[in-house]
């Protein structure tokens, strides 16, 4: 049984101004319960990539919505960070994984946020639940 | 996300100030793109960088090929364990001239 010890729910705006106090209520909920500093700089990255995504691409009538973050930390010392917006169906895993063995000059950006996503956590997941687009990411040994 | 400047020799080193993402990122590439009118040698210093995402990798990458593209040298230095770690998981590492040290970084950069 995996109890949840301590969570907590920010709802943001969808404007990248909105990302950034999302990333500083996670690193407020980081050191109330000390998640290592490494991790929580870990999660930072992943939240500013997966939030500026979301704010780009969900929602192209250009109207405001907004975007539920919820953390739980288990007593596991298991972190799950989920976030749920209701723009249009946008899978940001599906986005193909970039080359990264090509040289300095034919080198773009495109894709590497996810592959960081990817890389730097411990799971991720997409889903669409009805009319809500619920990314999921997972860091253990919080 | 502050920019301090100081001049050493021929090379101009940067100090990021902070965080380094979708948010500030602009702005950094803005302040970065002004130095690269009048400098061949520039050295971003990470030592205060919290982090990097890949908006601050694409401030990176945009400055190498600038630098490279104008005959200019380009190093970076004293990244901290998640974004040497961040630096490896893009490629960067081997694509950019990442030094462990300030020091490292100034001495025979030609």
């Amino acid at each position: 049984m995996m109890g949840k010890i301590h969570s907590k729910k920010i709802v943001i705006k969808n404007t990248i101004k909105e990302v950034q106090r999302a990333i500083s209520a996670f690193e407020t909920f980081a050191s109330q319960y000390t998640i290592p500093n490494t991790i929580m700089v870990k999660v930072n990255v992943v939240l500013d990539e997966l939030l500026s995504n979301i704010v780009k691409y969900s929602f192209p009538d250009g109207q405001e919505y907004e975007i539920d973050i919820t953390i739980e930390l288990f007593t596991t010392g298991k972190l799950i960070i989920q976030l749920t917006d209701a723009g249009i169906p946008f899978n940001p895993f599906e986005t193909p994984e970039p080359d990264i063995s090509i040289p300095l000059e034919d080198r773009e950006v495109g894709g590497l946020g996810i592959l960081l996503v990817k890389k730097l956590m411990d799971g991720y997941s997409y889903k669409r639940q009805v009319n809500l687009n619920v990314t999921s990411m997972v860091k253990n040994n919080c | 996300m502050d920019i301090v400047s100081t001049t050493k020799e021929d090379m101009l080193i940067l100090d990021f100030v902070g965080q380094l993402d979708t948010g500030t990122a602009p702005r950094a590439e803005m302040e970065v793109n002004k130095y690269l009118e009048s400098n061949q040698k520039i050295i971003f210093n990470l030592a205060k960088t919290v982090f990097v995402s890949s908006a601050g990798l694409r401030v990176f990458l945009g400055t190498a090929k600038k630098l490279k593209a104008s005959g200019g040298l380009f190093r970076i230095c004293n990244a901290n364990e998640v974004v040497q770690e961040i630096l490896d998981i893009s490629g960067f590492s081997q694509i950019l001239d990442v030094k462990k040290s300030l020091e490292e970084a100034v001495t025979n950069f030609n």
